[in-house]
């Protein structure tokens, strides 16, 4: 037993040995060699923003009412995510003391019949006014469409003398974003 | 016309004449035989040469995607240049493991406090071979190509980024690739 063990452990010497013999020499060559390289993978996403503003859409006036109406615009602003942003009416103000006209839809600007005067505040009736860029409306995108605020619109009571009708106007909004 | 006459002194000095190179000519037939019994063996000489196959430049260059809005996808390419010995057959195959399931990989926004975890802060990003419909796995290797011998472009790798990813953050995003060329 004890030479068959003897001999099959310097068969198994012998063998290992002679392998090893073989790599050393290079009989067996490496055939899986390999070269590493990288490249870059870059995309950029810019800034971007938009807003849209609900309809402020004022109940009846009337004149002989000593209240005056109110009426919202929601804002919906779309940002980059991370993206500051502020929205203001870029308007002049082209009814005095800080007011817009409303005008009778066929009517004449220049006519005191034919408009009513409206102003803007920030969010509600205590906010800050809003015209000519200031009392932004400010906040981070999200990446998705949010409701950004509100612009609150009020035409005091006691403007007489207009003619019944339809009274609009178009306020162009200013959306500043980026760092 | 008549042969000259010799008398018996003259054909005496003749024959002793004779009989000297005689002797020198044996001497240096002698001479010759030593310089004949030397011996000569034949032997070869086996000349070999030989290139082993080879491959000294592997590079890529950056895959340069424009703005990204979401709109649609938005693909890049690279190409990767090789310079391996002719006849030497190689594979290419992408090695770093894959950031979500494969085969997608992540453009990481460069920024303080960004992270590959965050949704916000990457953009998922696939590799094909440019002109094929089926995207580059790690380890796989799909690019399988016989050398010229001069420096050439092996392949192109084409990366796409799928459209509909939303709420990300303005930015550059950035991924290292790294590339194994075995042969």
């Amino acid at each position: 037993m004890n030479k068959n063990k003897t001999k099959k452990s310097l068969a198994k010497t012998a063998i290992k040995s002679l392998l090893g013999g073989l790599f050393i020499c290079g009989i067996f060559p490496k055939h899986n060699f390999a070269l590493d390289a990288t490249f870059y993978a870059v995309a950029g996403i810019s800034a971007q923003c938009t807003v849209s503003g609900s309809v402020m859409s004022f109940p009846a006036y009337n004149p002989t009412n000593p209240s005056d109406i109110e009426a919202f615009s929601v804002l919906t602003v779309d940002c980059t995510n991370g993206t500051p942003y502020g929205v203001s009416i870029a308007d002049t103000p082209n009814g005095g003391s800080g007011r817009y006209k409303l005008v009778l839809v066929g009517g004449n600007i220049a006519n005191a019949s034919d408009y009513l005067l409206v102003s803007f505040k920030k969010n509600n009736s205590s906010g800050s006014a809003m015209i000519n860029d200031t009392a932004e409306i400010s906040a981070t995108g999200t990446g998705s469409p949010v409701t950004a605020g509100s612009i609150y619109g009020v035409i005091t009571a006691g403007q007489t003398g207009k003619y019944s009708g339809t009274f609009n106007s178009t306020i162009t909004l200013n959306l500043k974003y980026g760092s | 016309m008549s042969k000259p006459a010799y008398k018996i002194s003259d054909i005496k000095k003749i024959a002793f004449s004779s009989t000297a190179l005689t002797t020198l000519l044996t001497a240096s037939l002698l001479y010759n035989d030593s310089v004949l019994a030397q011996t000569t063996a034949l032997g070869s000489v086996d000349v070999s040469a030989s290139i082993g196959s080879s491959c000294s430049i592997f590079s890529a260059d950056t895959m340069s995607f424009g703005a990204y809005t979401g709109a649609s996808d938005l693909t890049a390419e690279t190409r990767i240049t090789i310079n391996c010995s002719t006849g030497v057959v190689y594979t290419i195959s992408l090695t770093d493991p894959h950031q979500s399931t494969a085969p997608n990989y992540k453009l990481v926004r460069i920024a303080a406090g960004s992270s590959e975890s965050t949704l916000s802060d990457y953009l998922t990003i696939a590799f094909k071979k440019y002109g094929s419909n089926s995207y580059l796995e790690q380890t796989v290797s799909t690019i399988i190509g016989t050398a010229s011998g001069t420096e050439a472009v092996a392949q192109t790798i084409q990366g796409v980024i799928a459209a509909n990813q939303t709420g990300k953050t303005a930015g550059t995003f950035r991924k290292t690739v790294s590339l194994r060329l075995s042969y």
